[in-house]
């Protein structure tokens, strides 16, 4: 070590007495000598490196004269090095031409490159993926108008994103209009613990883009990726550590138009009970009347705070840059809301005003999200052939919201129009989401053609959610029985009615470990690679509810008392001692998952083939806290052992066509599995809607066909076309069992056998400074389920008409066209995207009695702009929703609405600091 | 199965060979030749229940014998299974102890020895009633069912029997509660849904729910008569009919004549007025001869009702309460006054003469008397189909004999 720092400070000293010369050529790759965007150059021992401009070449000045090892490196691609002689004053032209890497792209990444944040290693990485893949990239994320991952996604071709208006209901990736369940949310490759009590997979509204490097979306799976997914599998990879010092500062602010046409709903949060009147205790207590606060049902309007988000990434090299090291910190603080209606609908066969029950409106909420993230990442190259890293993601998302509504019956006491019984209805919540998660993993290259990798990850998310409060007020508007035409309507006073106040909260813990062994021999000229490997998890999870009904007491005169305000309401505790001990929505869960493959690949001339077959092995298991063995409902089990084996065969065909056109066929077989939330046969409660598990939900499986055709211009010209279908057996989809209080009550249930198939183009093309990008997915699925509907029979007596009817899946838009106009002066650093987004009518809750609920077409207009100030600092403005798009769910066969929310446009400006 | 067999049988054997005793006893009379005497045999009772503290699953009979049982955990009878109780059983219930019908349930009191199931802390919400969600069959006589109303295991009110057979079953389940008596409970006191063809007749029902429930709350595809009732002091309706607003079929029709709903519908305050009867979403039937005194609301029809398949007529309406005088058919529901009701305006106008009435609609007092005095003017006005008088105490045999 001494000998090499003397031999630095001898250089050091000699630079300043010789002239020193230049090295600069062109880094090519694969069969077609394409040039390689973003690859790095490096003279070995010097902290001399250049990176591979668009025109493909690079150019490191000032290399003392002397005799070096030149490194190229790029992603998919083989690192190669040469040595090179320079003499003083000399130019030296070298080139490369690496070699396409066979091993799979996003098994492991150990060093990490920054370049991976640019569009062109997006588009590499797409060319030379062994499946069918789209990426995007860090870069095009900070140009996007987007601020977290959930709303990246939707650029990307095929993807929709389910977001429930005036959050938190998560948000969630539906990949060629399959919805989330069907489609696995990884992080660097690996599942990660979902904080959400009903889904199994991470809100992706809580992950802010700052801390992302990319996001993978794989449309087929390979034997070596997890089989439990269908549409597709979405990958984040969080910022590996940079090959060079990486300093990255931005800080913005912003405001929800909604919020500035209407104030924000306040409410007191100091004084909420964490803990339910039972955990406070420790024990199973008799709860009073004053155990329940009441300020935090006391909403007052104030005018929200400006929204902010402040991002931090910090990367460099030590020890001769074997030790590499990011922190990426992401702070975002966003007031928004919903103005909105939802309606009770009796299903008719062709609804009408006269079919509902009653309306809920104006319907409002107000919240208030923060989210807060760290990524660090560690890498440590023990020796060229012996790699390590240390991954951590840290998440937490606290949510607040306010609800109110009012609603007007029109069955209870409707008599003329304007009359019938009415309810104000006002909600408040807390909920904290945390998500742990560390990952260690190692690359060993036990012979030069002999590749061990490995990962143990553990990862937790939780979510608490402190009491759930809710008042509900009734009064009536009559006719005034003294009016002699019976005209005049009059209002009653408000009373107080029962209403319930909860606390919840769950854990999802998962252990994961992984090993894959890869060998990649060179046979009669053509490079082979056989893989093997599996995987264990554990998951352990549980949900715990604490629910108390809050009852009217009795006035003076024996009756119901006459409501004034939240401090005075005179309320008992009916169920004193809470539903802790008997709440069969108590459960404790696990899921084990073992699974194993055996994948083989060949390049014979300008055919890849891939193929392989995993073995996934699942068991679930239940057991809710609800005494065995008397239950009120003798149909409803309380514990539950499920087990079952799945063998999933993947097939990939890649042709190229030319260097710079490839054709693809894939095949393979995936599942979904039901959460065990989704099994616990009781119900639990959400922010939009409330949910009520089946236990005798199957898995879906699936098989899957894939044919796409790709054809790479230049960097960033692409444009791909491609056709797809599915047959799935035993899709799992919600079902609308009841409408309590102002929101759904639904179920997940089986329907039949689905075929799922579609088209989707992707095209980018630059004119100078402007560019075209867009996709556009055609999705077509179908599938016989019987119905029915209420009628009328002969005799004027209500009777149910039993039929069969074909519909689409649920979450399925038949059209997605994403369009973006680009604009950009480099010299000037000028960037603007404008970006247009359209949904076709989906599918949102499917109604066994009765037409379906569909979300109404969606027009999504955004601008983003950027603008470099100085050398390294950027100006940014992202602007969403400009057209004020609202989500509107109508009931199928009419122009009835169900629900309607509109949230409005929102901006942000800001400031971003870049130091690379 | 066997165990079902065996005890209905045995029930059935016991009345058969009880008036073949008779019938032979009346002829020997006639003879007069020679004194025959015949022992009713008596058959030993199905699975004898002799251990007095029952929990966990149970199945057998109740006996007379044994006398008072006690419950301090939920108990369930499971399908196929059969609980008969035998007269004159009296069931104290703790801990806010549920019983689960899945099976059949039986009980038989008798009118000289009644059954009771209570709490000994008699205090509203004290157990959780009879929850026959998927029974078999049920039958209720002579028998005293006090204080429930206890919260289920998610914190929801529970009525005090709830029969509630799936509505998607193909052969109505019969449900009889004849003769007995509910009060106290916080919730509803009878309710009844699905595929149930109940005969809910002669009970008396009082101070059933707190701040709301119903005396008998008919819902979801329910047919059956309610009849000769005697329902005073309830938080909602006295009697409520009607069919989720989700699937109309099966619908809720019922013939709901000759019931006596008085003081019902105050303690839910005036924006959920309670009425006498309510019939509600999508419900329809018959309702005659009912005697309305003191309701909140009397007889009020909604307009989501299925307004044409109802008829009503010969009710009697009579409040001596001003201010509720106008709610009798209340303003803006489908009902109206028939030709053949009988009503009161004025607090001297038409009084039913009940042999005693407090006339403080909240008083929690038992010191009514609603039988009519012989010259009550509810007398011989009743719809002959049903009777000839109005109101649950009738001058024939068919009415309440509590």
């Amino acid at each position: 070590m001494r000998s090499f720092l003397s031999g630095v400070v001898y250089l050091a000293v000699s630079l300043l007495s010789v002239q020193a010369g230049t090295i600069r050529g062109r880094v090519s790759g694969g069969a077609g000598w394409e040039a390689l965007i973003g690859a790095t150059v490096l003279v070995q021992g010097t902290s001399r490196s250049a990176p591979v401009d668009a025109a493909g070449r690079y150019e490191i000045r000032d290399v003392p004269a002397g005799r070096y090892q030149l490194q190229a490196s790029f992603v998919g691609f083989r690192t190669e090095t040469k040595p090179v002689v320079l003499a003083e004053n000399a130019t030296l032209e070298l080139d490369f031409n690496l070699t396409e890497q066979t091993q799979n792209l996003g098994a492991v990444t150990v060093t990490g490159q920054l370049n991976r944040e640019e569009d062109a290693a997006s588009r590499r990485s797409e060319k030379t993926a062994d499946n069918v893949i789209n990426v995007i990239a860090a870069r095009a994320i900070e140009r996007s108008p987007d601020i977290n991952v959930a709303n990246v996604l939707t650029r990307v071709s095929g993807v929709t994103v389910q977001r429930t208006p005036g959050g938190s209901g998560g948000a969630y990736a539906f990949i060629r209009g399959m919805e989330p369940r069907y489609n696995n949310t990884l992080v660097n490759g690996a599942k990660i613990a979902s904080p959400d009590a009903q889904t199994r997979f991470l809100p992706l509204d809580i992950i802010p883009s700052d801390l992302v490097q990319r996001i993978e979306v794989h449309k087929a799976l390979l034997p070596s990726m997890e089989g439990d997914a269908i549409g597709g599998t979405v990958n984040i990879v969080t910022k590996t550590a940079p090959d060079t010092t990486l300093l990255l500062a931005t800080g913005a602010v912003g405001y929800s138009q909604l919020l500035l046409d209407r104030k924000y709903s306040w409410f007191q949060k100091a004084d909420i009970q964490q803990q339910s009147p039972n955990e406070r205790a420790g024990h199973v207590v008799s709860s009073q009347p004053g155990d329940f606060s009441r300020s935090n049902l006391r909403i007052s309007p104030k005018q929200a705070p400006a929204n902010s988000t402040v991002g931090l990434t910090y990367g460099r090299r030590f020890l001769d840059k074997r030790l590499g090291f990011i922190a990426a910190a992401s702070w975002q603080d966003q007031y928004f809301g919903s103005n909105g209606s939802f309606a009770d609908v009796r299903s008719e066969l062709k609804e009408t005003r006269a079919s509902l029950n009653y309306v809920s409106a104006p319907r409002r909420t107000s919240s208030h999200q923060t989210n807060a993230g760290l990524v660090t990442h560690v890498d440590f190259v023990l020796n060229p052939r012996n790699k390590l890293g240390w991954h951590t993601l840290l998440l937490l998302s606290d949510f607040s919201q306010v609800r109110t509504s009012t609603d007007s019956s029109f069955t209870d006491q409707h008599t003329i129009a304007g009359t019938g019984t009415m309810h104000d209805y006002l909600r408040t919540l807390t909920q904290r989401q945390v998500v742990v998660n560390t990952r260690l993993e190692g690359v060993h290259e036990l012979r030069p053609n002999l590749l061990l990798d490995w990962a143990a990850i553990g990862t937790d998310g939780r979510e608490r959610a402190p009491d759930w409060a809710t008042l509900n007020l009734v009064y009536l508007l009559r006719v005034d029985p003294t009016d002699p035409d019976g005209r005049r309507i009059q209002r009653t006073q408000s009373f107080l009615e029962p209403v319930s106040r909860l606390w919840r909260h769950n854990d999802n813990r998962d252990y994961s470990g992984l090993l894959n062994l890869t060998w990649q021999p060179t046979l009669r000229g053509h490079a082979i690679e056989l893989k093997a490997g599996g995987l264990y998890r554990h998951t352990s999870r549980y949900n715990r509810q604490d629910s108390y009904t809050l009852k009217p007491g009795f006035g003076a005169n024996g009756n119901k008392e006459v409501f004034t305000t939240i401090e005075a309401a005179n309320w008992i505790v009916y169920n004193a001692q809470g539903t802790a001990e008997r709440d069969p929505s108590n459960y404790d869960g696990t899921e084990d998952i073992a699974a194993g493959y055996a994948q083989a690949k060949v390049d014979v001339g300008a055919l890849q083939v891939l193929g392989g077959v995993r073995l996934e092995h699942t068991n679930q298991h239940f057991t809710t806290l609800q005494k065995a063995d008397i239950l009120a409902d003798p149909t409803t089990p309380d514990n539950l052992i499920k087990t079952y084996l799945d063998v999933l065969p993947s097939l990939h065909l890649r042709y190229a066509l030319t260097p710079s056109q490839n054709l693809r066929l894939s095949y393979f077989a995936g599942l979904t599995r039901p959460s065990i939330a989704e099994l616990v046969p009781n119900r639990s409660f959400g922010i939009n809607s409330d949910f009520s598990g089946n236990y005798k939900l199957r898995r879906a499986t699936a098989d899957n066909f894939d044919l796409r055709y790709e054809l790479y211009q230049d960097a960033e010209g692409l444009f791909t076309a491609g056709i797809f279908y599915k047959r799935i057996q035993d899709p799992i989809e919600y079902k609308y069992l009841n409408a309590l209080g102002d929101q759904l009550l639904l179920q997940p249930d089986n329907f039949g056998t689905a075929s799922n198939y579609g088209v989707e183009v992707v095209a980018t093309h630059f004119f100078g400074r402007f560019g075209l990008s867009g996709n556009y997915t055609y999705v077509s699925s179908a599938i016989r389920v019987p119905k029915t509907y209420n009628v009328t029979d002969a005799d004027g007596h209500p009777a149910l008409l039993h039929t069969e009817l074909d519909r689409p899946l649920q979450g399925q838009a038949r059209n997605v066209a994403n369009v973006s106009l680009l604009y950009r002066v480099r010299p000037a650093r000028f960037y603007a995207q404008l970006s247009y987004q359209f949904t076709d009518r989906t599918l949102q809750v499917v109604n066994p009695a009765g037409p379906d609920y569909y979300l109404q077409p969606q027009s999504f207009l955004a601008l983003s702009l950027e603008k470099g100030v100085s050398r390294r600092f950027t100006a940014f403005g992202k602007f969403n929703n400009l057209l004020n798009t609202a989500a509107t769910l109508q009931v199928g066969t009419s122009t009835l609405v169900v629900q309607r929310d509109e949230t409005r446009a929102d901006y942000l400006v800001g400031l971003r600091y870049a130091l690379r | 199965m066997k165990n079902l067999f065996n005890s209905r049988i045995g029930a059935a054997t016991v009345r058969l060979a009880g008036s073949l005793a008779l019938g032979a006893l009346a002829l020997a009379a006639c003879k007069k030749t020679e004194d025959v005497t015949i022992q009713t045999p008596v058959k030993a009772p199905s699975h004898p229940i002799t251990t007095s503290t029952l929990s966990g699953n149970v199945k057998g009979t109740l006996l007379s014998s044994v006398g008072t049982y006690t419950i301090n955990s939920d108990l369930k009878v499971g399908p196929k299974d059969t609980l008969f109780v035998q007269n004159g059983v009296t069931v104290n219930v703790n801990n806010n102890a549920t019983i689960y019908i899945q099976g059949v349930l039986d009980i038989e009191g008798t009118q000289a020895k009644p059954v009771s199931f209570t709490s000994p802390l008699a205090k509203s919400g004290s157990w959780g009633g009879f929850q026959c969600d998927s029974a078999q069959a049920v039958t209720v006589r002579w028998t005293h069912i006090d204080y429930t109303g206890g919260p289920d295991g998610t914190g929801r009110a529970r009525a005090t029997f709830v029969l509630a057979p799936k509505r998607t079953l193909t052969t109505r389940v019969k449900g009889i509660i004849e003769d007995s008596w509910i009060k106290g409970g916080l919730d509803d006191a009878i309710f009844l849904a699905g595929m149930l063809d109940a005969s809910i007749q002669r009970n008396t029902i009082e101070h059933e729910g707190s701040t709301d429930g119903e005396s008998i709350n008919i819902y979801d595809g329910v047919t059956g008569n309610i009849a000769y009732n005697v329902i005073w002091a309830d938080a909602g309706s006295g009697i409520k009919v009607d069919t989720d607003a989700k699937v109309l079929a099966p619908q809720t029709v019922v013939a709901v004549y000759n019931n006596t709903l008085v003081a019902n519908g105050y303690r839910r305050g005036y924006a959920e007025p309670g009425r006498g009867i309510l019939i509600d979403k999508f419900g329809a039937g018959q309702f005659f001869n009912n005697l309305l005194v003191n309701n909140y609301y009397g007889l009020d029809i909604s307009p989501a009702a299925d307004v044409k398949n109802i008829s009503y007529g010969n009710n009697y309406f009579y409040t001596a309460i001003d201010s509720t005088r106008k709610y009798y058919y209340p303003a803006g529901s489908a009902g109206s006054v028939r030709p053949n009701d009988v009503i009161s305006t004025s607090k001297t106008d038409k009084d039913p003469l009940f042999v005693k009435l407090d006339p403080d609609v909240n008083a929690a007092t038992n010191t009514s008397d609603f039988h009519l005095q012989p010259e009550s003017p509810a007398k011989g006005k009743g719809n002959p189909v049903y009777n000839n008088d109005i109101g649950a105490y009738t001058s024939d045999d068919k009415g309440n004999k509590h």
